[in-house]
């Protein structure tokens, strides 16, 4: 009960507090607006201002009223605070109550017109509206709120101090009473006040001194509700002044600019959200240690780049593309390290980049080689429908006319044919693919002879560019109900070939768009939750870069599916980049996948965290070839020579492609004739 | 002889000079001292008072010392669980046994110096753990903050140059 009462009277005050702090604001704000809405008319009679009389925007006439009425005194006050309210109500109607009823603060006021209203008369010239505006507008721009908001702060200080003052004050007048009264027991009670505590006179003595006990409680609560609302005050007004004058240094930052931005705007894609989440969700941690090395950077350095050679190669094996790019960024010493094409830059700008080159040789193009074989060269060795392409672009690489190979000279020759050389070990070195290798043309040999038909500047380039375009050219072709039907959705691929017969909206419009990304399609086409989760039984190869994380920890259930992280909550069992096979098992349950591979209703392309310029770049290419191949279709096959139009995609290894499927349904891959 | 060898000790020679006792079948998990036992195995064994002595000298002392103690915990107490690639998790307790987490948890300059040992010795395991604990450091990073936890001084980049490096990593999504 008496819990409650302290409480109810904190509450109370608090409010009153801010009330007051409030009306101290509005009071300063109409004084000031007072002072700088000069009442300039005092030579435009009177009648003319009768006939403006309480209209909103006029004021000449009630403040020549005000004066008038300032000469007799306390009586036409009133009458000049409530004509006070219609002026206010121009700017905020709701405080016009207030204003009313405080009429005792409108004294002030008065005081503060009068001066206005007589220096007003001294310049009389004063009477143009804009000036009016400009001078309020200059008020509200020179920190008047903040002066506004400290001098509320400062009432309510007082205030605050004020009742607990009062309440020590009580409380001490209480305890003295209540001594008082003890010494009194035995006498009988003098006053009215204390009869009450006569007629409790058996357990007087006790009462009173748990209620002592119960004021010092109270005494000190109020303190702390007052030093709170204080601290309280100061904090949001600092916040308030930081927030507004330095903006935080960090947010300035390019980088983390252009990252905030490009998650608030664009719908974050899986890679990076996957690594926000995991880096908010243990973010106390993750703060402490990141002091901790701080404190450790300023003791010792640590240069990553003067590491061997292999070290470098595992560190940054660990690592997902984009924690690698964020370090190129670091210094021109990282950038060596980790772009093997950035020395040939360099050596073209005749800068000292053959010295770094020659620092980190072949480091580079190993560590992106790395990553190569970690997030995709499987699906070139170990996934039948890869290694079908793969060979099948070896077998155009060799085949190629040497007048094509002439006229393309590459302009990284030696480089291009060492990254090239690299790529075909790695590939070739399984064992899978050796057997099924044209035993003739080992591509040894050929790289050693020929040059790529497509020019591969860097490794890092290729890994980019290979992320990009891996879907279209893996299942390029693959269109045929009878062999092998592949379609990509949302950068996953997905086996359809058992499908096909049973597809609601026919068999045909599925051959048409399968053998590539069909997203756009299988999304204006509407796909019901049903049919999106009867494709996720198909999956074939997950896209590590198009998963949602947040869909998969928000969205399941039963975490048995995918092996969890208990810590962080995250899914274990695919990567955040790269491609990989599902297993069974994970699977298994669909509506858990659902919303994590694909999405949960019509959405966009799930795009794949890739290099923005590579894919723009291949993007106006692909548009280019559509042009040129439609246009080649017409003319070499004509309208009845092909089924669904002619296909394009780009082979990492041979560059842009065409492929058709003809009237008996045969894939037809063609090389596109070159442009004239 | 070769009983003797599995069961015998070696001595591992510091940059300091000081010298370190150690079990052969422990010291086998580093490469180097595996292809140095098997010279010596060649050169002929003629006198076997002496141990075989293996001058490391690029290795501290204290160092050798991580790097043993490492070696002894992994042949006897329990083997380090192999490290997937790429990282799933941030924390590094959650990818190796806690002890491995707490082994690298050191100040920079001595997972520097483990990192070179490592690779020198030919430590695979080692080698795994200690980059592991590098990539840590950089995963989830901006440029800014791997500048400042590597203690990078200022970018050396020119103006334009600075502009495309610098839309590579923001151009991931």
């Amino acid at each position: 009960m008496l819990l409650l009462g302290v409480e109810l009277q904190d509450i109370l005050r608090v409010v009153v507090g801010i009330a007051l702090g409030l009306l101290t604001v509005y009071r300063r704000e109409l004084s000031c607006n007072r002072g700088y809405h000069p009442d300039d008319d005092d030579d435009e009679n009177d009648a003319e201002g009768s006939r403006y009389y309480g209209s909103l925007s006029e004021r000449g006439k009630i403040h020549t009223a005000e004066q008038l009425s300032s000469h007799d005194g306390r009586n036409i006050h009133i009458h000049s605070s409530s004509r006070t309210g219609l002026i206010r109500r121009r700017k905020s109607s709701s405080a016009l109550p207030n204003m009313i009823a405080s009429v005792h603060q409108d004294d002030e006021h008065h005081r503060i017109h009068n001066a206005t209203a007589s220096s007003s008369s001294c310049n009389k010239n004063n009477t143009d509206a804009t000036e009016e505006l400009l001078e309020s507008a200059g008020l509200s721009l020179s920190g008047g709120p903040f002066l506004y908001m400290f001098i509320a702060m400062i009432d309510h200080l007082v205030l605050t101090t004020y009742l607990s003052t009062w309440a020590s004050v009580s409380s001490v007048l209480h305890r003295l009473k209540s001594k008082v009264d003890v010494r009194q027991n035995s006498s009988p009670p003098p006053s009215l006040h204390h009869e009450k505590s006569s007629r409790l006179h058996s357990e007087s003595r006790r009462h009173d001194e748990s209620d002592a006990i119960m004021q010092q409680q109270k005494h000190q609560h109020l303190y702390s509700v007052a030093w709170n609302a204080a601290t309280e005050y100061f904090t949001s007004i600092s916040a308030k002044l930081d927030t507004t004058q330095q903006q935080h240094p960090i947010r300035n930052h390019p980088f983390n600019n252009t990252r905030h931005s490009t998650n608030n705007i664009a719908t974050p894609r899986s890679k990076s959200t996957g690594n926000l989440h995991n880096l908010s969700s243990d973010s106390i941690t993750s703060r402490a240690l990141f002091r901790e090395m701080l404190a450790m950077a300023n003791n010792g350095g640590f240069d990553v780049t003067l590491l061997p050679s292999d070290a470098q190669i595992v560190i940054f094996s660990y690592l997902p593309p984009k924690d690698i790019l964020s370090f190129t960024c670091t210094n021109r010493a990282g950038r060596c390290l980790l772009d093997d094409g950035y020395e040939g830059e360099e050596l073209s700008s005749a800068s000292s980049g053959g010295l770094h080159y020659s620092k980190h040789g072949d480091t580079p193009l190993l560590i992106w080689k790395a990553l190569f074989h970690r997030d995709y060269s499987w699906v070139l060795t170990d996934w039948k429908v890869g290694k079908d392409a793969f060979l099948k672009s070896m077998n155009n690489y060799l085949h190629h006319d040497d007048e094509q190979q002439q006229q393309q000279q590459v302009r990284h020759f030696p480089k291009s044919r060492k990254i090239f050389h690299h790529l075909i070990s790695m590939v070739a070195s399984d064992s899978t693919t050796v057997t099924t290798w044209p035993t003739d043309r080992m591509p040894e040999d050929a790289s050693a002879t020929a040059t790529p038909i497509h020019s591969l500047s860097s490794m890092k380039e290729f890994y980019f560019t290979f992320a990009e375009s891996w879907l279209n050219y893996t299942i390029a072709g693959c269109n045929s109900p009878n062999t092998k039907c592949l379609i990509g959705l949302h950068g996953h691929v997905f086996d359809i070939t058992h499908f096909v017969e049973d597809h609601p909206g026919s068999t045909e419009t599925l051959l048409l768009q399968s053998g590539r990304d069909a997203t756009v399609f299988f999304e204006s086409m509407g796909h019901s939750l049903g049919a999106r989760k009867l494709a996720l039984g198909m999956c074939v190869v997950v896209n590590g870069q198009c998963i949602r994380w947040d869909a998969a920890v928000n969205g399941s259930g039963d975490g048995d599916l995918f092996p969890r992280n208990n810590a962080s909550g995250r899914l274990s069992h695919f990567a955040p980049c790269g491609l990989v096979k599902p297993t069974h098992e994970s699977l298994a349950s669909r509506k858990d996948v659902l919303g994590f591979l694909i999405p949960r209703r019509r959405s966009l392309p799930r795009f794949q965290g890739g290099l923005h310029r590579i894919r723009e770049r291949l993007r106006q290419e692909e548009e280019r070839d559509l042009h040129r191949a439609a246009r080649w279709g017409n003319v070499a096959l004509g309208m009845d020579g092909m089924f669904g139009g002619v296909h394009v995609y780009f082979d990492p290894f041979c560059g842009w492609r065409w492929w058709y499927t003809d009237r008996e349904f045969n894939v037809v891959f063609v090389t596109p004739p070159r442009p004239s | 002889m070769d009983g003797d060898d599995l069961h015998g000790t070696l001595k591992l020679v510091s940059k300091e000079g000081d010298t370190f006792e150690v079990p052969v079948d422990i010291a086998k998990l580093s490469n180097l001292v595996l292809t140095t036992l098997g010279e010596e195995d060649d050169g002929g064994n003629d006198d076997d008072d002496d141990m075989i002595e293996i001058p490391l000298p690029n290795v501290r002392s204290a160092v050798l010392a991580k790097v043993i103690e490492y070696c002894t915990h992994y042949k006897l107490v329990e083997p380090m669980t192999p490290i997937t690639t790429p990282l799933k998790s941030n924390r590094i307790e959650e990818i190796v046994q806690e002890w491995y987490a707490n082994f690298v948890n050191v100040d920079q300059t001595l997972l520097f110096e483990l990192v070179t040992a490592a690779n020198f010795m030919d430590i695979k395991a080692l080698l795994d753990l200690t980059c592991l604990a590098v990539s840590i450091l950089i995963k989830g990073k901006s440029a800014e903050e791997i500048r400042r936890i590597f203690n990078i001084k200022n970018n050396d980049f020119s103006a334009e140059e600075e502009i495309k490096v610098a839309d590579d990593p923001n151009a991931m999504s």
